[in-house]
This record gives C-alpha cells, structure tokens and sequence, in this order.
C-alpha cells in the first residue's frame, strides 16, 4: 500500500515527485505552506551550487537571495517536524541548468561514448547540457564551494543529513553516471594520466588491445569521481551520511530524441524502476512529467520507492528499528566484485541469459570488500548464492573466502585462471578437513564440495565456452537446480512486470518462515494474461491493490487478466 | 510532405588509441504522422526487430562494437521497410552543433527538420550510397 499522499501536477516545478523539493524555484516566504503540502516523513532538498553563486568570488547563502537561505529552509521543516535530507550532486545533474555547474564556469561540454553532447530534457520541457566535470576550473569551484557550505552548516548549527548525491540513469540494466565523459578536456587530462601509468623504458602506447583503454578511462573516471566525493564528505564531515546513486527515468541521453517529440516508453521506466531497485540504486521520475507516471509507473514509484527504496536507505536516520515492516527486493544471487564490472567477468557465459529468463530482479551484486563475515553473524549471507571470479583473487581474499564457505556460505567460483597458490591452498583445505569432492562432467567439468548447509562449487568458464550458448544455459540451470531454490515460475509476456520482494516475519507471522510479495504491473497499452503456479510451501496470505486486473485462482495456480495500467499485489507466506 | 518526426540511433565509433577510427553518424528517418496506425506498426516492427538484434548480437559480436553491429543491422532494418529515401544521416558534428547552439527544444526540431529536408535535395544520394554501402 502506498502510505503517502501523491503530489499533485500542479505543483511539477516546485515538487517534481517522490519527495523532492527545489528551494530555489519557489519564494522563501512561501516555503512554509509548500513544506506543509508535503505529507512525507522525509523531504529530499538537492543542493543547487550554482543557485549560490553568480561569478564565484561570493558564495551566497541567504545574504543577497532569501531563497538560498538553507538555514531558514531547515527552521521550517523542522517546525513542522519534518526532517530533511540533502542532496548534494557529486557529479554533473540532469534537473539543473548546465547540468548544475555555474554559468562562469560552464566551457567545456561533456561527450557521450557515441561523442554526443548528453543532452536531458526535464519534466518542463527544458534542456539540460551535461558539462565536463574533468575541467580543473569546475573541480577548484567545487571545493570551494564544499567548503564554504561546511563552515555554513557549522556556523549555523545545521543538523540534518547530507547525502553524496552521483546522478546518472539505467541503460541495459545498468548504471550510468553523467560523470563518464569522451570529451577532449577528458582526454587531455587521460592523458596525462596515461603518462603516469607508462611503464619506464616505454615510448610508444602500451596499450594493447581496446578494451584496456576503455579499463583505463574507467579506472580515470572513478578516481576523479572520487576526488570530487571526499571534497565533499570531507567540507561536510559532521553532517555527511554516504554517497547514493539516482537514477532518472528519461534520463538516457539517447531517450532525449524521442522524449522532444513527446513519446516517453512507460515500460522501459517500469524496467528501469526495478533494475535500480535491485541494484541499490534510488530511481527518479524527476524528469518526467505527471502526466507521463500515470498509471502503473506512477504505481511503482509510489510504492516501490516511497514505501521500500527510502525507508531502507534513510531508516539510518529517520527510523529506529523497523526494517522488518519494510519489504526488500527478493535476491537469490550475488556477483560478488574486486576491480571488473561483473556483467564483464561472467559475460557470455549463458549465466544471464539463464537469470534474465527465470530470475529477473532476483540477482544483485556486491563489492567483495564489502561483505562482513562473522561466524556469529550468520545473516550477513542470508542463503544466497555467490558467484565469484578467481581470476581476481588474491592471497589475502583466500580467507575469507574460506570464513564464506563455513559460516554457510553458497559459493560458485570460476577457477579459470586462479592464481596456483591459491588453487593449492584450496585443494589442502578440502584434505585437511576430509571433505569429499564430488566431480560431475556436465557440459563441463564441475566440482562441488559441500559441509552441512555449505556449498561450494568450482567449474572453469574456459571450457564451458567450448560449448554452444544453449548448452551454456542448460550448464547453469541444472547447477542452480542443485540449490532447490523455491520459487513459483510466472509465465507472462515479456513486458508485464512481475517484481518479487521478501520481508521478516512479525510476530503474528511466526508460523512462517518470511513473506513475499509479487507486484504485478501492466505498464503496456494492451490486456495480457499471466499464469502463477503455486509451490507446495506457498501460503497464499492476501491480495492487495487490486486494481483493473480479473484474478482466478485454483488449487496450484494463479490466473491474471491485466488490462492496460493494471496493478496487483499478492503476499504469500512461506513456510519450510 | 508529412510532418517530419525523427527517431535516431548511432553508429557507434570504433576509438583506438583514443582517436576515433570512423565518425559516428547518427540515422535519422521521417515516420508516419504521430499517432497513425502506420506509426504504431512501425514502432511494433522496430521494437520487435531490436530484440532480435540484441538476442543475436550477444552470440555474434563481442567486446565493445557490439553497438555498430546492432546498427549495422537496424540499418539494414530501416533501408528493407521504409526504402533509402526515408533514411537521413547526419554526423556527430553536425548534430552537437544543433545541440550546442540551441537551448530550446522547438530550435533543436527545427534545425533538425532543416537538415532532413537538405539531405533530401542535395546529399542524398551520396549519403545513401554511403549507408548501402557501409551496411553491406
């Protein structure tokens, strides 16, 4: 259920949706009724730099302009109890006028990969230019800034949060910052770095293949980004919460043609909603018109991100301890990451193509310096199965792979080009605790080891890309099968959206082991049907937001007609 | 001549050693009358034929041009149902000078809109030979 009130699309500029609120584009006389217009526990406020200063040499924070009086702005939320949370942009903005960058210092502007300008059209029908945040100017203006918005929360006792805001959008499931840039102020200054990373003795490119330049410019772009960040957390250390990724719906440079002659794709948006969802990442429909989150999209941003994505993301500082009312998206799979994207590591192996078939929205991934083993926090794993790439792994990884593997850990390593040392190790450790190795040649040679509730597979993509994609596929849906992962199969067309969440249990609840909620949505212009079987440990609980949709139900399935726009929760309670 | 509505794409450039090997070049076709049935065809056919591209372009193209194959392709697509003379190709260049020069977006469709009805008197047909000829 939706716990907020909508907003309505009066009020587009001031509110653009999902509790953003742009300071600037309203008097400050008029902040306190349009705080009060706003029913949410919590108020998103981006900080707009170049609203703050004109030529760089004063910063203005309320001296000149009421409006960007941020102490003020604060005192009236904070009247009508309201927290709220600032968003400071890390990178270049889609929603502000070029990109966010002041107009002195707006020169070069950015390229895409296809060596475009990004431009971004708002939810007003205005154009937004991504600058080059590789200008030295703009990164001198920056700390500048920082800093002076520090000393200005300091001196004024501002209290509430500051996020590290890095906007960007989805494309093919996959984040993308504004910050990436090809433009020639990026090369030059790549350059410069390429010359830092020449090894001695070498004159000419040592730059082998593509690929490693585009590694390169990518390791490039993350430590500027990065330099930009600890300005930032450093300027505002008191008040500094983390960074979050946004992702903005129409956000994609390349939906800009299409947006400018009006047509927005409602189903690429309810893709791009869970693909962040998923990942971690906050979606937006910041930049999209009212009229165009009508409907099932509207649905999704309300409920999935008002009611999921924020809770969990800012419970930190808004709730005490009530995660377990909230639903989290339902993951089955982590690809766990060292330096390489994963979709990278594990491309072509038909792993994809298997989960995208029978798990969409149900694999995520996670930096591996970021997992926390202990054998008493049993959780932290939460029986989801882990891939790893051992090309990648290092001595001081083995451990803890090993903490992993005894603390119940479901693990799927690719031992293709794993260091020997290591690989020695791991053979010792199985001989030392005496445990068994089963091997299987099944498409290619597997190996799996198992200890109580403990898993761990090792199998060699090498020769599993020997073999023809569909037998690739077939390779991991009998691997996975081993895992007897109960899931209920949904067979619909493609574009209807079926999203899985889980939450713990309450104490009224105790009979079962966890709920889960299936979302379904139509965000297509025509009726579809869609068939649910029901699993044997399946208890179906309630349906609920029932809307435009004719559910039949019989002993092992589900039977749904959704007309256009439709909507439909079911909650399940799941027992062993 | 029916309302011009422009749907582009890219040829992605092939960068080597940080110098681009070809020019992106962007395609762009006039489509039926915004909201027609033929327009709804259209795009059903388009959406259809990008997934097919995209489920093939994973098994034949690797590495990072697998976006110019996918065009290659689209392209092909385009020259088969509407016919070259629905094609129009403009450069990178050219469209970042439309886009850096305008701020709004009725001056970016008319410029827009310009090109495509230069490209019908005068580069056509060199510009068409040049898409036959670099998709095939």
């Amino acid at each position: 259920m939706s716990h907020y009130s909508p907003i309505t699309n009066t009020i587009d500029s001031v509110f653009p949706g999902e509790g953003w609120f742009l300071y600037w584009k309203t008097a400050s006389s008029l902040w306190k009724s349009k705080l009060e217009e706003i029913k949410t526990p919590y108020i998103l406020i981006p900080i707009n730099w170049a609203f703050h200063t004109d030529t760089g040499d004063q910063i203005d924070f309320g001296e000149t302009r009421p409006e960007a009086n941020l102490k003020r702005l604060v005192d009236e939320a904070q009247e009508q109890s309201k927290n709220i949370l600032f968003f400071l942009p890390t990178g270049p903005c889609p929603f502000l006028p070029n990109s966010g960058v002041p107009s002195f210092l707006a020169r070069s502007l950015s390229r895409n990969h296809e060596k475009m300008i990004p431009t971004i059209l708002d939810n007003r029908g205005n154009i937004s230019k991504i600058y080059s945040f590789f200008d030295t100017r703009i990164f001198k203006g920056y700390c500048r800034f920082v800093k002076e918005l520090g000393k200005y929360f300091n001196e004024h006792k501002i209290n509430s949060s500051v996020y590290g805001f890095l906007p960007g959008h989805m494309r093919n499931g996959e984040f993308n910052s504004y910050f990436s840039d090809q433009s020639e102020i990026f090369m030059n200054t790549f350059a410069g770095f390429l010359d830092s990373r020449r090894p001695k003795n070498i004159t000419d490119s040592f730059i082998k293949k593509p690929q490693d330049e585009y590694e390169l410019q990518a390791e490039f772009t993350d430590l500027i980004k990065n330099l930009y960040l600890e300005a930032a957390s450093e300027a505002l250390s008191k008040n500094w919460e983390e960074e979050v990724k946004v992702a903005f719906l129409g956000g994609d440079p390349l939906d800009f043609f299409s947006r400018i002659y009006g047509r927005e794709d409602g189903p690429k948006y309810s893709h791009e909603v869970l693909d962040s969802l998923k990942d971690d990442i906050i979606p937006s429909g910041l930049l999209l018109a009212s009229a165009a989150k009508e409907g099932a999209l509207k649905k999704q941003l309300d409920d999935f991100v008002w009611s999921t994505s924020y809770p969990i993301k800012f419970q930190k500082s808004l709730y005490r301890d009530d995660e377990l009312i909230h639903f989290r998206p339902l993951i089955f799979f982590e690809f766990l990451e060292f330096e390489k994207n994963y979709k990278e590591s594990f491309k072509d192996l038909g792993i994809f193509n298997y989960l995208n078939a029978e798990f969409k929205w149900n694999f995520s991934k996670r930096k591996f310096k970021d997992i926390n083993v202990s054998l008493n926090e049993a959780n932290e794993l939460d029986g989801k199965i882990l891939f790893l790439i051992g090309e990648e792994l290092q001595e001081e990884h083995f451990f803890k792979v090993i903490k992993m593997f005894m603390n119940g850990g479901k693990i799927i390593l690719d031992t293709y080009h794993m260091n020997d040392s290591i690989q020695r190790k791991l053979e010792n450790f199985f001989l030392e605790n005496s445990l068994k190795v089963e091997k299987v040649n099944y498409v290619a040679e597997v190996s799996r080891i198992s200890l109580g509730d403990s898993v761990l597979i090792l199998f060699n993509s090498d020769h599993l890309l020997k073999n023809k994609l569909k037998e690739r596929i077939s390779f991991w849906e009998k691997i996975l099968s081993t895992f007897s992962i109960v899931h209920p199969k949904i067979d619909s067309s493609e574009n209807i959206v079926s999203f899985w969440r889980r939450k713990n249990v309450v104490p009224m609840e105790l009979q079962y082991d966890e709920i889960r909620r299936v979302n379904f949505l139509n965000p297509t212009s025509y009726k579809a049907k869609v068939n649910m079987e029901i699993k044997n440990n399946f208890m179906l609980l309630k349906i609920v937001e029932q809307e435009r949709v004719k559910i039949q139900t019989r002993p092992h399935e589900i039977s749904l007609e959704l007309l256009p726009g439709a909507t439909l929760s079911i909650d399940f309670g799941i027992y062993s | 001549m029916e309302q011009l509505n422009i749907v582009y794409t890219i040829i992605n450039p092939k960068i080597r050693g940080g110098k681009t090997e070809l020019p992106g070049y962007y395609i762009l076709y006039p489509i039926c009358e915004k909201g027609s049935v033929n327009e709804s065809m259209l795009w059903g056919q388009f959406n259809k034929y990008k997934g097919q591209v995209e489920e093939e372009a994973n098994d034949m193209f690797v590495g990072p041009f697998s976006d110019y194959a996918d065009l290659s392709n689209f392209g092909h697509f385009l020259l088969k149902n509407l016919g070259p003379n629905k094609i129009k190709l403009i450069s990178v260049d050219e469209m970042n000078s439309i886009l850096e020069k305008s701020s709004e977006v009725l001056e970016i469709k008319n410029l827009l809109e310009n090109i495509g009805d230069l490209l019908e008197t005068t580069d056509k047909v060199r510009k068409i030979s040049f898409i036959e000829k670099l998709f095939n």
